[in-house]
Formats: structure tokens, C-alpha cells, sequence
């Protein structure tokens, strides 16, 4: 329930932000994404890739992007892990020859851990959704219409009540390399 | 437990309560603000807890102070070890005011490097400061009352072979304008 509040709050700001800025020019621009993301669980850094797609008008970026991790599998336990998120960003100044975007938003992680038996089976499945608030921050350079960029990504987990309670958070990192063609 | 008091507003939080005393403060110090928006300020700022993906949390210190577009500082913090001693280090960081001037949350990025027990590290803060007493939207923070600061940071530590990632999902702590 907290997830479904929480997601339509994001979907209202991003539309509202999308309405406003149909009216002084957009450029939409895909991009692709490869990097390592830190599960808070385990603490490995595991390999992840991603697809995003920005939304530009003047200074003001929207960015709706999901990225995941594959399945990993170790000690008898498999797990997964996907982010979507929904962020509204802007340019923090340039820097040589490229430009630091910051961006802010929220989603959702959500994701699975499963038992395995000797055969590698799942023999139990639990799955989980994380809603919570996320920060970005990316460098990127542009030629012409084509752009690259590094971005570091800090999502934080929220699990509920008792669990703030308790002071715990899960907070997922994502450090990834893009590129992205501005249509 | 040590944290309780910190985070004690969660469960207390009151939302008529809120109003009915922030209602004629509102009107005191509306007035008092105009003027102070465009003076630069410094800050020092002590942190003292994070939540963390373990229950309890984690206790980390952190003294801090920052001036212009730079803030230097120092923490500890008790729930991570290195070498048999709390994790403690010092840092430079190049700010990056997002929501400075007009903002009633002053908003920064903050991206450093630092030195510590476990080794050299990098540092990205998301760093917010908030009037304890919301009432100078949208004008800066007043200098001389206490603000509340917290920050969302992630510390990449690199020791022999690997680094490692550690988040302070929610660094809480006070900060003082002056």
C-alpha cells in the first residue's frame, strides 16, 4: 500500500513537471547504462545495466529509469534485484568540458531471494518491494547528439514502520557508465 | 537505547500541535528575516546518527565546518571497525549549493576525498540544513539559530584489493549558522 501512495505521488510530479514544459520546447533523449550496483544485503558489487529515458526542456531533465541486476547465486541462495525510478533533475554547472546534472526522485526496489537445494532448484521464494526516495549524480559530456556520462545513484530502502522504528534503512549504490542519443 | 532521543520526534510528531505553536512564531520572524539572505554564513555543523541496514542503526560522529563552496571535517563512526578501532577519518568536500540563497531547506551536493584508519576514501553528501523553526520560506536560514542537518552520504573506502561502499542513509545532526 505504502509502495502504491508513494508511486503515485511520483508519477503526479513527474506529469505535472512533464505538462509544464511541453509548452517551451522538449527533446527526449534514451540512453543505455552499464555498471555495478551495491546490493544492502549482501554488500557485493555486482553488475547491472539499465535503460533510462530523459525528458529535457530548458534546464529542467525528467528521468524515468529502471535498471537491473541478474540473477546471482551463491551459498545455496539465489537472489535479483530491479530499480525503477522516476527523477526530476537540473545542471549543477559546467565542469571542463562536460556538465554535473544533479537529480532527485523516488521508486521502487523490488526484487526476490530464493532457496536452492543441492540441484540448484528454488525450492522457496521470497519476494520483497522497496518503496523509497533516491539522489543522483552524473557527469556527462555531449557530442553533438550523442551524450556519455558516469552517474552514481544512492537509493534508500524504506521497510516499513517497524523498521524505521528499529533505525534500519536499506540503502542501495549504483555506479554505472550511459550513453544516450538526444532525439 | 542511545538513539531513542534523536529519532523520539517520529513518534511523537503532531501535526495540530505543530501549527497551533508555529502559527504566531510565524509572525514574529517573518519580519526579522528580510535583510539576512544575501550574507554570506559559515556553518558548523556535529552529527551524531544514522539509520542503517541493521537494527539500531549506527552511532557515527561527525564535526564539520563549511564556508562558501568547501566544508572540512572529521567523523567516527562506532559501528564499523578498521584494525580493531572505529572506522574514523577527516575530509575535504566541494560543495555545490543546489538551494542555497532562497531555499527554506538550504540544499547541497557535496562530493570529497578523505583519509582514514581504513584507508583513503571518496565521499558524496547530499546535505540538507532545516531551520528548527520553519518559518523563513523563502528566505535563507537565519544566522545564530540552531538548524537541524541532515544528509544522505556514501563513502567509497579503499583498502588493499577492494573497496568497499558504506551509506549513512540518514545522517542527523545539528548545525549552527554563524
Amino acid at each position: 500500500m505504502a509502495s502504491n501512495r508513494w508511486l503515485a505521488f511520483c508519477l503526479s510530479t513527474i506529469a505535472a513537471c512533464f505538462i509544464e514544459t511541453v509548452a517551451v520546447g522538449v527533446s527526449v533523449a534514451p540512453s543505455f547504462s552499464g555498471g555495478l550496483m551495491q546490493q544492502p544485503t549482501s554488500n557485493y558489487y555486482l553488475a547491472c545495466y539499465g535503460l533510462a529515458i530523459d525528458v529535457q526542456a530548458s534546464t529542467f531533465i525528467g528521468r524515468v529509469s529502471y535498471t537491473e541486476r541478474p540473477e546471482f547465486s551463491r551459498n545455496g541462495f539465489s537472489e535479483k534485484d530491479g530499480l525503477g525510478l522516476i527523477m526530476a533533475g537540473m545542471s549543477a554547472g559546467k565542469i571542463l568540458k562536460g556538465e554535473l546534472k544533479v537529480f532527485f526522485g523516488g521508486g521502487v526496489a523490488s526484487g526476490y531471494v530464493a532457496e536452492l537445494d543441492e540441484n540448484r532448484k528454488k525450492t522457496s521464494q521470497r519476494t520483497y518491494q522497496l518503496p523509497g526516495p533516491a539522489a543522483a549524480v552524473e557527469y556527462s559530456v555531449s557530442l553533438g547528439k550523442v551524450s556519455f556520462a558516469i552517474n552514481h545513484t544512492t537509493f534508500i530502502g524504506y521497510g516499513g514502520r517497524d523498521q524505521t522504528a528499529a533505525f534500519v534503512a536499506w540503502p542501495y549504490n549504483l555506479y554505472f557508465l550511459s550513453t544516450g542519443y538526444s532525439i | 537505547m542511545a538513539l531513542q532521543p534523536l529519532f523520539s520526534f517520529y513518534r511523537v510528531f503532531n501535526l495540530n500541535r505543530l501549527f497551533f505553536i508555529l502559527g504566531p512564531l510565524l509572525t514574529l520572524c517573518t519580519f526579522s528575516t528580510y535583510g539576512i539572505g544575501a550574507e554570506k554564513t559559515a556553518y558548523i555543523s556535529a552529527q551524531y546518527a544514522a539509520l542503517a541496514p541493521n537494527a539500531g542503526g549506527q552511532t557515527a560522529y561527525s564535526l564539520r565546518y563549511a564556508k562558501d563552496d568547501w566544508e572540512m571535517g572529521g567523523f567516527s563512526n562506532q559501528y564499523l571497525q578498521a584494525g580493531g578501532y572505529p572506522l574514523t577519518g577527516a575530509f575535504y568536500e566541494k560543495v555545490f549549493k543546489l538551494c542555497q540563497k532562497d531555499c527554506f531547506w538550504q540544499f547541497n551536493l557535496q562530493t570529497g576525498i578523505g583519509l582514514s584508519n581504513g584507508g583513503p576514501f571518496t565521499q558524496i553528501t547530499w546535505s540538507s540544513v532545516i531551520p528548527l523553526i520553519p518559518i523563513w520560506l523563502p528566505f535563507q536560514a537565519p544566522k545564530y539559530v540552531p538548524a537541524l542537518r541532515l544528509d544522505m552520504t556514501t563513502q567509497m573506502i579503499f583498502i588493499p584489493y577492494r573497496a568497499i561502499t558504506w551509506s549513512y542513509p540518514l545522517w542527523a545532526g545539528i548545525s549552527y549558522p554563524f
